[in-house]
This record gives C-alpha cells, sequence and structure tokens, in this order.
C-alpha cells in the first residue's frame, strides 16, 4: 500500500507536483526576501517570487483549460511586468546609490521605517 | 514517453530548487547573478514541460537575457569588496521569514492533495482533440489570437506602461547636480 503510493508520486507527474515545486520556489523567495541585507540579492528575491506565481498560471493552464490558454497570456503579462519592475526598482537604487555609498538595505533609514 | 516525462520533471526540479538556493545563499552577489541565470533556465525548461513553448522562449529572452544584463550593470555600478559582510541579515527577520516560508509551504502542500484540489477546480485530463491542436501548431496561435481579440486593452495598457516605465527609470537614474546633498558632508557635489 505505501510502496504504491510512494510509487504513484514518483512516476505520475500531476497538477500537484508542479503546485509543490512552485510552492517551494516561493518559500525560497521569501527566506531570500526577508533575510538578505544587499539590495541587490532582494531583487533577485522578487524575481524568484515572480516565476513561482508563473510556475502556477501555467500548470493550472496546462491541467485546466488547454483551449484558451489564459494562464500563459497572464504569465506573459507577469513577465512584462517584471521587466518593468526592475528596471524602475533599479534606477531608483542606483540614485539611492548615489546619496548613500552603500548596498545595505539597513543604512537606507532616510525614511524612519 | 511518459518515464523520459517524469525523469525530465525530476531532473530539472532539482536543478532548479539547487540553483534558485544558490541565488539566495550564495556568499557574493555575483555568484548569486550566475546561480540565478540557470535557475531562469530551469524555470524555461518546467514551461517546456507544460506544454508552454512561447511563454518559455520568452522566459529565456526576458529573463535570463534581460533581466540579467540589467542586474549586471547594477552590480558593476556599484562594485566594491563588501560582499561577504552583507550576507544574510543575522537579526530576528530571518528567524521570522523562515517560520513565514515553512507555514506557507504546509499550507500549500495540504491545499495541493488532489481530492481537496480536483472539486474547486475542475481538473479534467488532457482532451485528444486540443493535444493534436498543440502537437501540429503550437501555442502561438492560441496566444496571438487571444492578446489581439480579448485581451487587446491590457495588451495596449502594457506597451503604454513600458514607455512610461523606460522613461521614469531614464528620469530617476539621471544625475541631477543640483539636488543631490552628500548627507556625511552636508555640501553639493
Amino acid at each position: 500500500m505505501l510502496l504504491e503510493v510512494i510509487k504513484s508520486i514518483i512516476f505520475d507527474i500531476g497538477l500537484g507536483h508542479y503546485l509543490i515545486l512552485a510552492a517551494i520556489l516561493f518559500c525560497i523567495g521569501i527566506i531570500g526576501l526577508i533575510s538578505s541585507r544587499n539590495i541587490i540579492k532582494i531583487l533577485i528575491s522578487i524575481e524568484i517570487l515572480l516565476n513561482a506565481v508563473n510556475i502556477n498560471f501555467i500548470a493550472f493552464a496546462n491541467y485546466g483549460d488547454l483551449y484558451f490558454l489564459q494562464g500563459q497570456v497572464f504569465a506573459l503579462f507577469v513577465m512584462a511586468i517584471a521587466a518593468a519592475e526592475v528596471a524602475l526598482g533599479l534606477a531608483i537604487f542606483i540614485s539611492m546609490y548615489r546619496n548613500k555609498q552603500s548596498v545595505d538595505v539597513e543604512d537606507y533609514t532616510t525614511l524612519k521605517g | 514517453m511518459d518515464l523520459i516525462y517524469t525523469a525530465f520533471f525530476w531532473i530539472i526540479s532539482f536543478l532548479l530548487i539547487v540553483f534558485a538556493l544558490g541565488a539566495v545563499f550564495a556568499p557574493r552577489i555575483v555568484y548569486s547573478l550566475v546561480s540565478m541565470v540557470f535557475a531562469f533556465l530551469s524555470v524555461a525548461g518546467i514551461f517546456v514541460l507544460l506544454n508552454a513553448d512561447f511563454v518559455a522562449v520568452s522566459q529565456v529572452i526576458i529573463y535570463a537575457v534581460g533581466i540579467t544584463i540589467i542586474l549586471l550593470f547594477a552590480i558593476m555600478l556599484t562594485g566594491k569588496n563588501v560582499d561577504k559582510k552583507l550576507w544574510i541579515a543575522f537579526a530576528p527577520r530571518t528567524l521570522v521569514s523562515f517560520g513565514i516560508a515553512f507555514m506557507f509551504f504546509l499550507s500549500v502542500v495540504y491545499c495541493s492533495l488532489e481530492n481537496i484540489i480536483k472539486p474547486v477546480f475542475n481538473i479534467q485530463p488532457i482532451s485528444e482533440e486540443a493535444a493534436v491542436t498543440l502537437i501540429f501548431s503550437g501555442t502561438t496561435e492560441i496566444l496571438g489570437r487571444a492578446f489581439l481579440t480579448k485581451y487587446v486593452l491590457p495588451f495596449e495598457i502594457l506597451s503604454i506602461l513600458l514607455l512610461s516605465v523606460i522613461l521614469g527609470s531614464a528620469v530617476i537614474a539621471k544625475k541631477n547636480d543640483k539636488n543631490l546633498v552628500n548627507p556625511t558632508t552636508k555640501e553639493n557635489r
């Protein structure tokens, strides 16, 4: 009984596998987002989060509606907005770096957060 | 066929998790950038496994090349040898982040057990007709029709957004000599 369950987990790749993979990726992104001190590493973690969300969208598009593929359309929108977000975030970061000469987020205390 | 699919799924997801961990926990920022590139390529492989060829190619073009070059420029503009002591914050919020991530993971694992998710999202097996359409024409035609008929308004608004982002990032990153004050010496540069 248990052996069959393990066998089906390994050999029957389904929607749940992709959801759990995306959840692992999302958790790695959350850990990096909160616990890192370098601001570029925070941007990298945000990109990892967006990729985890994209995997979810495309998994549901594959297993849910293969006719209209609305999940893939939405994933493309997410990609374009992620590119915009990185460009804008790095512009803000570069102008911030000119003032502070530091990449440590714990030095960015101008807003008294 | 099925065995090959399974093997590719496990190999690609293993590589993806390893490279994502490397991107977050690498001691230097350049290593984590290189690891991020490979993680994004692995995500493109996952998209190929999920019948999303157009999205996979877009992933390679946008993420693995475009965003990486932007980040590389940022690293080159700010490079100093202080990366190592900025590795990770030894603060209470690190523990909080691990806790949040663990709780989230447990909840997703609970929700993705099949008998919970099947009735909610109406998951059905892939029909023969749709599979034949995908094999012969790919997803590009479906996505193009969707973008130019049903989703044409968000598509056009997205182009306006990208234009304003280009202008805005150029304005923000521009060097403005009058307004820049060095906070340590209180003088204009």
